[in-house]
Order: structure tokens, then sequence, then C-alpha cells
């Protein structure tokens, strides 16, 4: 029991006391305060120290040594993307890209517009087999956000999209990459020289011509885009322009060999091929009776030695389109269905600046070629 | 004779007073986790910097814990033992008394092994210093003996939702394993505390979880008996690890003596060298951890660290090392879900869930296997991992380590830490599990009378000595043989033999010490249904109370 006096006294005690215990959390939290200011302080320096060491470490070529500081340094400040993106970079230096990967998935999926974490994302992926998921990466990477001055890492990625987009074969999305990065970066020359070399060897003659052409337009020095337009136009059978166009590249430089390699079977193509315009129809005929000619001569070479029967019947056929009397359409039908089986048999080097010769055989292939390519598909 | 019940309630101005207490508990004891976490990691630092060459990495964490021991065997006995049994005694046997060195001496001693690298957690730690300012500020108030029992739990809960960051698993383990009761002040008391220490902690320290846990997706249905199997040599490493915690602590029996310094110097230096090894063993475990989860470690790896951790975490606690169970516990855990993760893919027959799942499911059964605290596990790791995915495995996981560690090793790792320290502590598991007798269990059927029957029929119906009478107005009456047995010349009715005594009746789920204490002011108690009070579903006597407790009619 609590007498009166007690009771009165009370009250008062414990608001002193509850000033006292206010007074003493007051000092408690602005000491605390003070301490964890400093401790933060402390802790992002040395994050960033040992951050600054495992990024040495990556430079001098060395990751393995980079992993211990890097983890430090997500340890500390756990919020710090560049600290993992550089801890999965060290990953990926070191071939372990499953590691890496878990770190980078942390990373974008805090930042998923971040380019450099795709970029990351993407070669880790890649480097998995995971060809899908590093495809979508590399186009987070080539649309995401850099820091200022990395377009040459937006290129690299666009670049290493192509590359990707090259190893699953599809062609068309290649070309499409191609164009696009084409029209992104019109003033680097070295890199359209690079986008007409890939759309040539994906047989985008027309886009590659044209991707040459700008750069001969654009460029008061366009290197060797000449001779690359010289070759497109040859691989896609138009030994005029291809002609004109390694001359034109002679003309710059003679030793070009590559220009004069074009310049040499385009005109052999030229001198045979019957179905050039402005010819007389008595050329026209002579040319249709000189590659049946050609052809009857080739053409069991082909066969490997043995002619096979269809083509022993063809030619049968064929002779008869070579006396005096035969009309000028049985010459052109007789020759075209020659043309067709040659270009079946014995087709011409796939490559403009491959080392065929300008022998009769390789002109005859070309102009086979020439006349299939023409005909509508049937 | 029983003691007290520790939950009664206090006045409601000391309960208003309680409250506001309360927060100021929270606040402060979120400060004083803050300095330690901060302390620690200072220490960890300085020591890393320190320890250049190998022989400097085992001579550190060994000089830590030496200095530890040294430090709580000579300066400050008080900051020895459990936090979490040391505040189960000031509740149930000291009114809420602990010294008030314990904190101070416990935050030194586990600053300087913690942070040398022993494998021991701050979260116990925490708790005891969270539960000693507790005790401090309730005996400044001068609270009563019901609020200063009390308070030790309010202040542990705050301690340890600072320390994990998580305010939910420190209510949860408070009231699952220390009170073992859903006490309503009390919980209101340890929630509001809770809450104010992981604010305080947050502002200081910021909002980061402990670790960070990847992207996850559910599990399959047939997944569901991974997290089973997974459960079940969760709990079977469980009782080994509380067995064996047992044991080593019995190779070092007398730490008051001088020599019992030589075991936690000689654990220092075999954590050294392990460190030297697998340096993700040392420390509180989160780090190793964080990699699980982001399957930084191979299977190899994950066998390793866990090994080494749980020999070292033996070693360090079994010879008297200061630190807590909790991280280390939650660490061996990760490992052992992470190993099952990472072989399940090629053993099971079916597509599984990344391993992360397992490492937070592996985490939640050991920490049930051990503290025998299977809610917490659950929340804790809902909680530390913010996804609800990871909810139906841990539960699972959780429910079948609980049960197998309970199986195979019955006392639990915190009966054991207090049956050494010499304190015959009430278990949580058995308080929570004993099933208080009820009215039900001593009901018997009574014969009930209407008001209006007349006398001579109601001798008929009633076959026993004595009757229970409705009344009118829907009260209960008593009337017996004696009271019938005059004679009835004017046809009389039941209510003209009653008394003027009302019954007070009880429902069956009421508890039998209820009937105890109405039938001292009546013979007979009524029961009646809750859905139908008018409704009488039998009586108790002392008679019946005697039975039901297994003591013969009479009582004796």
């Amino acid at each position: 029991m609590v007498s009166a006096a007690a009771d009165r006294r009370w009250p008062h005690e414990r608001l002193v006391r509850a000033g006292v215990a206010g007074a003493i959390t007051v000092a408690l939290w602005t000491g605390t305060s003070l301490l964890a200011r400093a401790y933060h302080g402390m802790r992002d320096a040395r994050a960033s120290r040992q951050a600054s060491q495992g990024q040495l470490a990556i430079d001098r070529g060395t990751p393995a040594l980079a992993l211990r500081p890097l983890r430090d340094a997500v340890a500390l400040q756990p919020g710090v993307a560049a600290h993992r993106l550089a801890l999965a970079r060290a990953l990926e230096a070191m071939g372990r890209y499953d590691e890496a990967i878990t770190y980078l998935a942390t990373v974008v999926a805090e930042d998923p517009v971040g380019g450099e974490a795709n970029l990351a994302m993407a070669r880790a992926l890649r480097a998995t087999g995971q060809t899908g998921e590093a495809e979508r990466s590399y186009y987070r990477a080539v649309y995401g956000q850099w820091p200022p001055g990395a377009e040459q890492a937006r290129l690299q990625t666009r670049l290493e999209l192509i590359d990707l987009l090259q190893d699953t074969a599809d062609a068309a999305r290649v070309r499409s990459e191609l164009l696009h990065l084409s029209t992104a970066f019109p003033g680097d020359r070295a890199l359209q020289l690079h986008i007409g070399q890939s759309l040539l060897a994906l047989d985008y003659t027309a886009d590659a011509a044209r991707v040459f052409e700008d750069v001969l337009a654009r460029f008061a020095d366009p290197g060797p885009a000449q001779s690359w337009l010289a070759v497109t136009w040859f691989q896609g059978g138009d030994y005029a322009a291809a002609f004109a166009a390694a001359t034109a590249a002679l003309h710059a430089d003679r030793e070009d060999p590559t220009a004069a390699r074009v310049r040499r079977r385009a005109s052999a193509a030229l001198t045979l091929d019957p179905t050039l315009s402005r010819l007389s129809v008595a050329e026209r005929t002579l040319r249709w009776k000189r590659l049946i000619q050609r052809a009857g001569v080739v053409l069991p070479g082909c066969d490997g030695g043995t002619p096979r029967p269809e083509t022993t019947q063809l030619m049968k056929f064929a002779a008869t389109a070579l006396s005096r009397r035969a009309a000028p359409d049985l010459a052109m039908n007789a020759g075209a269905a020659v043309a067709r089986l040659v270009a079946r048999a014995c087709p011409p080097p796939t490559a403009a600046t491959s080392g065929a010769t300008t022998t009769g055989d390789d002109a005859l292939a070309l102009v086979a070629r020439r006349i299939v390519r023409q005909e509508p598909a049937s | 004779m029983s003691p007290t019940p520790p939950m009664m309630a206090p006045p409601d101005d000391e309960t208003r007073r309680f409250l506001a207490l309360s927060v100021l508990i929270g606040t402060c004891a979120g400060l004083l986790v803050v300095c330690f976490h901060v302390a620690i990691d200072l220490t960890t630092w300085w020591t890393a910097d320190l320890a250049g060459s190998p022989w400097q990495s085992v001579l550190v964490p060994a000089a830590g814990a030496g200095l530890a021991a040294t430090l709580v065997r000579y300066a400050a006995p008080n900051a020895r033992g459990s936090g979490i049994v040391r505040t189960k005694a000031a509740l149930y046997a000291s009114d809420g008394y602990i010294p008030a060195s314990a904190a101070p001496g416990k935050f030194v001693a586990c600053t300087l092994s913690i942070g040398t690298g022993t494998p021991l957690g701050p979260e116990d730690p925490s708790l005891l210093m969270g539960a000693g300012l507790a005790s401090l500020v309730g005996r400044w108030f001068g609270l009563s003996r019901p609020s200063m029992r009390q308070v030790a739990p309010v202040g542990a809960a705050a301690g340890l939702a600072a320390a994990f960051n998580t305010p939910i698993t420190g209510v949860l383990f408070v009231i699952e394993e220390v009170i073992a009761s859903w006490h309503g002040t009390v919980l209101g008391s340890v929630v509001l505390a809770a809450v104010s220490a992981v604010v305080t902690s947050r502002i200081f320290l910021g909002d980061s979880p402990l670790f960070r846990v990847p992207q996850l997706t559910g599990i399959a249905g047939r997944e569901v008996v991974m997290f089973a199997v997974l459960g079940l040599g969760a709990g079977v490493v469980a009782a080994l690890y509380v067995r064996t915690i047992v044991a080593t602590r019995g190779l070092f029996p007398d730490r008051h003596s001088r020599r019992a310094l030589a075991g936690p110097l000689l654990a220092g230096l075999v954590i050294g060298a392990a460190g030297l090894w697998t340096p993700d063993a040392l420390g509180p475990g989160y780090h190793g951890i964080d990699s699980a989860l982001h399957g930084q470690y191979s299977a190899a790896t994950l066998a390793t660290v866990g090994a080494v951790k749980l020999a070292l975490v033996l070693l360090a606690f079994g010879t008297g090392v200061p630190g807590g169970l909790f991280a280390p516990t939650l660490a061996v855990g990760a490992m052992l879900g992470g190993l099952m993760g990472v072989l399940a893919p090629a053993v099971v027959p079916f597509p599984v869930g990344a391993p992360a799942i397992y490492v937070l499911a592996g985490m939640g059964a050991f920490f049930a296997g051990v503290f025998r605290a299977p809610m917490t596990a659950i929340f804790m790791v809902f909680e530390l991992s913010a996804t609800y995915v990871v909810i139906v495995p841990a539960m699972i996981a959780s429910s079948v380590g609980y049960l197998v560690a309970r199986a195979l090793q019955p006392a639990s790792l915190l009966e054991v830490l207090g049956r050494e320290e010499g304190a015959a502590l009430p278990s949580a598991q058995d308080r929570r599990e004993r099933e208080p007798l009820r009215v039900e269990h001593a009901m018997r059927p009574a014969p009930v009378l209407e008001w209006d029957t007349p006398v001579a029929l109601a001798r008929a119906q009633a076959d026993a000595s004595w009757a229970i009478v409705r009344t009118p107005a829907g009260t209960w009456a008593r009337v017996d043989a004696a009271m019938l047995a005059g004679p009835d010349d004017h046809g009389d009715t039941v209510a003209s033999r009653c008394g003027g005594e009302r019954l007070l009746p009880l429902y069956p789920d009421d508890p039998l010490d209820a009937a105890l204490r109405r039938l001292a002011t009546q013979p007979v108690v009524p029961v009646v249904s809750r859905i139908d009070p008018s409704r009488l579903l039998g009586a108790v006597t002392l008679d019946d109370v005697h039975r039901a407790y297994g003591l013969p009619a009479g009582g004796r």
C-alpha cells in the first residue's frame, strides 16, 4: 500500500526519471548518429578501394586476383550495381559464366535498360549456349542506356549481335541488323565497308552494292569500296557493271589484284554472253552456237568423264541448232537448255575474288549462271 | 505449489505505461544494436587489414576468441550464457531482473570474437542486450512485478528484430520460444518494441536485407516431395547438431577455471587455420548464404563450407567463445538446402526449381529443427526473402525438420543450455503443447427440471440426489432429493421447493480451473451450450473435478 505522501511524491519522481531516460535516449541517438555517419563514410571508402583494386586486377589481365576485393566491395555496398558488374566481368574473364549470370541477373533486374550490364549478360549467355536469351540481352543493350561517349561500345554490341545472328543462320535478320547499323553510323567508313562485305557474304548483292555506292559518294577517300563494288556486281551477275567498276578501281589503283581479276573474268563472260542487249541477230545467234559448242567440250568433264544419258540426248538435240540453216530461235532455245545444264553440272567458283582463271570453262559457267538467273522461275 | 502465472495482466494504468515504455525500449535497443553492428564491422575491417600473412590470419581469430573469453571470465561474468536462456530466466525465475553489466559485457566480448572471425552470430547477443536494457528501464521506472516479468521478452524481441532487420521474426520468436503465450498486452508491447527497434535500425543502417534473394519462380506440385526430404535431412542433422553441442560443451565442463581459457584460444587457432582454406566459413555466415542463394557455390563448395562451418561452430560454441547460434544455424541450413538444390536435377526425373528456393527452405528447416520454432522459421524465411514463392517449400521443410528433430532429440537446444546453466526453465515446446483440462473433461449428464414441474412428477424424473432447475428467467437453480421429499398436498411445483440460490453456468470449453473457482461458492456448476444457453449439457461437481484430475472422489 502506497502512502498518501508517496502518492504525491511519485508523479514528480516519475517525471524526473522520464526526463533522465529521455535525455539518455537523445544522447544515445546523437552518438549513434555520429558513429553511423562515420561508419558509412568508412564503408563507402573501403568499398571504393576494394573495387578499384579489383578493376586494376582485371585491367592487368589477372581476373582471379580481382574476385576477393570485388566480392568484398559487393558485400560492403550491395546496392551499387557497378561493383556487381565488375565482379561479373571478372568471372566472365575467368570463364565462370554461370556465376557471372547470377550477379548480372541482379544488376539487370534493378536496371533493365542498362547497356553495359545487358552486354555483359548477353556475352555470358552466349558463352553458355543460351542464344535466344543472349539475343534478347543484346537487343536490350543496343537500345539501352549507356554512359556518355560509349558509342564504340554500342557499336560493338551491334556487331556482336550480328555475329550471333550469323551463327544462328538467320540471314534475313542479319540483313535487317546490318542495314540498321549502316543507317545508324553513316560516317564510319570502315564500318560501312564491313557491312557491305557482310551483306555480300550473305548474297544480298543489291544491298551491298548500295552500301558501297554510298561510301563512294560520301567519302573523298573511299578505300577499297570501288573494288568491292566490282566484286558485288560480278557476284550479282551484272558483268557489264562489274567490268566498269573494276576498270574504275584499276584507274585508282593499277595494282589492285581483286579489280584486275574481276575485270578479266567479267570481260571473258561479256564476250561469250548471248543475252546482252544491242547485239545483232546474227551476232546473238553466233554466240548461242558458240556457247553450245563450248558446252559440248566442257560437259563431259563436269560429268566425271562419262556423260550422263540426258546430257548426251540434249547435246544431240543442240547439235541440230549448229547447222547453218537452223533458225535463230532454235539456236536460242537449244543454247538456253544447254546453259541450264551447264549451270547445274559445272557451277562457277562462288567468290568473284577466287583464283579462277579466265578460261573458257569459267566464262561459260558464268554466262550459264547469268542466263539461268534471268529466266523467270517456273 | 505452482508458480504464479507469469502472464498475469498488470493494472490498466500500468498497461498504458508499459506500452509507452515498449517504444522507448525498442528505440534504445535499436540504437544499441546499430552500435553493435558498427563495432563488429569496424573490428572485422581492422583485423582484415591487419592479417597480411597466413600466420597473422591464424593468430587474429585466436586472439579475438581468447580476449573475449577472458573478458567474460574476469571482467563481465554476467555476460556469460545464452541470451534466450537469460531472458527466459528473467521471465520465469528472477522477476525480470537481468544484471546491468550483462549488456555491455556481451557487447564488447562478442565484438571481439565475431569481429575477428569466430563463426558465431550477433543475434543472440543482441537479444540479450535488448532484454538487459529492458530490464534496466523497467527497474528505473519502477514497474510492478508482473510487468517486470514481461519487460525482458519485450526487449529481447526488439534486440532480435533489429539484429535481423525483420520485425515479424523478432516478435514471433519471442512469442513462440520465450513466452509461449499470446497474451494481448504482451503481444502489443512486443510488436511495438520490435517495430521501434527495426525502424531505428533502418534509419541508421538502411533497409537493405541481410542478403539479396534472386528472382524466384514457383515450384511444381511433385517437387513438394523434395522439400519433405530436405526437411527430413535437416531434422536429422539438427538433432545431431544439438547432441554434438551438448557433447562438446561437456568436454569443457569447468568453464570457471583458468584452464577453460585454453578452449577458446584453441578454437580461435583452429578457426584461423580453417579460414585459410575456406574463408567463407568464417564470420556469421551471411556472405556464404548470399553466395549460395546466387548459385556461386558448386556442390563440393557447398558441402565443404557447410561441413567446416558446422565443425567450427560446434568447436567455438562448445568451448565457450561468446556469440550466438542464429546466423551459423541459418548458414549451415543454407548449405544443406543448397546442396540438395544443386544435386536434385541430376537425381530426380522431373524438373526442379531454382537452388535458391532449396537454400531458403533449408535455412528454415534447420532453424526449426535446432530451435524448435517452426512458425518463426517459416516467417523468417518469408521475411528475409520477401517472396511468397518460398512460403510453401519453407512450410513443408520446416514442419518436417521440426518433427524429425524432435523425434530424434526430444530436448531442444535451449532446454539443454538452460539446464547447463542451472535453471529449470519450462520448455516452450511443452507449454505450447500442454492441453489444459476443460469443463467438458469433468462434465457429466445432469437431470433438468422445469420451474413449473409438479413435485410428484419431479420426484419421478429426478433419479439422482439432486437436479438442475431451469427458471422462467433463463437462470439455473438446484433442487435436491430432500427438498422434494416433503408432503405434496396442494399440487406444489418445483418452484415452491427451490431456494433463492441461483447457479452461474459455464461452457464446455471453459478451463476446469474456472469450474473449481465457481465451486467455491456453489455446490454444482451447470454446463450450458454456447449456441443455446437455455440448453443444459450437463453439470460439474467437486467430485467430478477430482475425478478429472485423477484424484479419488473427495480429493484425497
